[in-house]
């Protein structure tokens, strides 16, 4: 403490607050890798199932009638009693 | 992601039997159509790849086929047969429509050069290369509606679907006045044809002339064997019997070409996308231009994104660069097309192939590289997502209008008037 102004923010708790400063950022940065990490092995996990997705990947009109059918029951509104 | 997927793998609609495998029923796979004659093993593998040669063999001579039934069709006068579609609009709603009822854009941009090689003008058949575009979105805009019991999962899913088509439609919006004001696809194609065909274009086009003149002379004996086979039918109806013969091959041979490649490049197109995973954008065009060239369809590549949306696996902005590639890899079909003819007609058969890939780097460049026009599509997609997932009639008025209704109506109104 010694030089330190009265009143002044004594130079180991400035470090100190610098220290948890970058040790947060650090922290986030960290954070943000995971996460990203964790996206990409879900990417990548369905990219190894990539044969099942294009065996997948037409037009099923089944589901395209009915989802017309849904759109017609609903501009029709709730049916009355 | 993995609710999405589970269920569309639980409840397929159209269950495989179970395979030496041991998957069971209900996980869909991808099966050659040599399978279901029994071949197995080495036999299959090499069976399909046969396929494919055969496959792109059978595709070229079609085009060639095309090309003769429109000559012969027309007699020299192709401008009367298409007066219709003069107008560029027509002529951009004939492509739509066609590509939308066909749901493949190689079979629209194939069989328009063919036309082109018999004698279509140019001029009418860039709005109708242009307009393939545009249709061929439906396809996954199509798959995008088949989530949409869950309402999360079908607001990301129809974006993803959508924000293709805003893609098109802004491209379009673009290159169409600019190519009726300044012709600046029918002249850049032009030169790009010119440099590459004929003996005064050096090395290159001397290579590509060279090889264009043998697969022409290798297909040429099947395409006229089928013309002196139906030579019977009297006049105009000869050239037109040539033509629907064409298209009908063509759209066989693309469907099967589409499962062979499948199986066969499925490997390789995992490869491809998991070395994109992590990247930036430009790694996503770049395989989805790689994967669109390996399995031939853009249709496809795009609709394989939509499930994968749908979860929330890839975000709106990862699908939005791979839409793009695919775009771009999907104008391959044009070019190997353009092989069909040799001579003077194999330079417009180019020339109209080269149209369908410049107008797809051109609009990469121009939509996607420029930052405030590349957020269009994706705020277009979003917003027509959120509001579509409230509100279902907004898809169903989407899809109807975009791809059917205003095409429709607008060659309705120009044949009456």
């Amino acid at each position: 403490m010694t030089g330190t102004p009265r009143g002044a923010v004594p130079p180991v708790e400035e470090q100190l607050a610098e220290i948890v400063r970058e040790a947060e950022a650090r922290v986030a940065e960290l954070r943000r890798q995971l996460e990203q990490r964790r996206l990409e092995a879900a990417q990548h996990a369905e990219v190894d199932r990539l044969a099942e997705h294009l065996a997948q990947a037409t037009v099923r009109w089944p589901e395209v009638r009915g989802f017309f059918d849904d759109v017609l029951d609903e501009l029709r509104g709730p049916d009355l009693p | 992601m993995t609710d999405v997927i589970t269920r569309t793998s639980v409840e397929p609609t159209n269950p495989e039997p179970a395979t030496t495998s041991g998957q069971t029923p209900s996980t869909p796979r991808l099966v050659s159509p040599f399978e279901r004659l029994g071949l197995r093993g080495r036999a299959l593998q090499t069976a399909n790849w046969v396929g494919v040669v055969a496959g792109v063999y059978l595709l070229v001579t079609a085009v060639n086929l095309i090309g003769s039934g429109f000559k012969t069709a027309t007699g020299g006068s192709a401008e009367t047969l298409f007066a219709f579609a003069s107008n560029p609009f027509v002529a951009l709603m004939v492509g739509i429509l066609v590509t939308a009822a066909t749901q493949s854009s190689s079979t629209t941009t194939s069989v328009t050069v063919g036309l082109v090689a018999g004698g279509l003008p140019i001029e009418i058949a860039i709005p109708m290369l242009l307009g393939a575009n545009i249709g061929t979105t439906l396809t996954n805009t199509l798959v995008s509606l088949g989530m949409a019991r869950d309402r999360v999962s079908f607001r990301r899913a129809f974006s993803a679907a959508t924000v293709h088509d805003f893609f098109n439609l802004i491209a379009v919006a673009i290159f169409l006045p600019l190519e009726l004001a300044f012709g600046l696809l029918q002249r850049s194609s032009a030169w790009l044809a010119h440099q590459t065909s004929g003996s005064d274009g050096g090395v290159f086009a001397s290579v590509l002339g060279g090889l264009g003149d043998v697969i022409a002379a290798g297909t040429k004996p099947l395409s006229d064997a089928v013309k002196h086979g139906t030579e019977l039918i009297p006049g105009v109806w000869h050239g037109i019997v040539m033509i629907v013969l064409g298209v009908a091959l063509i759209l066989a041979v693309i469907n099967v070409l589409g499962k062979l490649l499948k199986v066969l490049m499925v490997g390789r197109a995992a490869g491809v996308l998991h070395a994109a995973i992590g990247r930036g954008p430009l790694s996503g065009v770049a395989s989805g231009a790689a994967m669109t060239v390996m399995v031939q369809s853009s249709s496809t590549t795009t609709s394989l994104m939509i499930p994968l949306a749908g979860s929330g696996a890839f975000s709106l902005r990862q699908v939005y660069p791979f839409t793009v590639g695919a775009n771009i890899g999907t104008t391959v079909t044009a070019l190997i097309a353009a092989f069909a003819f040799g001579g003077p007609e194999a330079e417009v058969a180019r020339q109209a192939a080269y149209v369908h890939l410049l107008f797809n780097v051109y609009a990469a460049l121009v939509i996607f590289c420029v930052p405030g026009v590349r957020e269009l599509p994706l705020r277009a997609a979003t917003w027509l997502g959120n509001v579509a997932s409230k509100n279902k009639a907004w898809a169903a008025a989407w899809v109807l209008g975009v791809f059917v209704m205003v095409p429709a109506l607008l060659i309705a109104a120009t044949v009456i008037w």
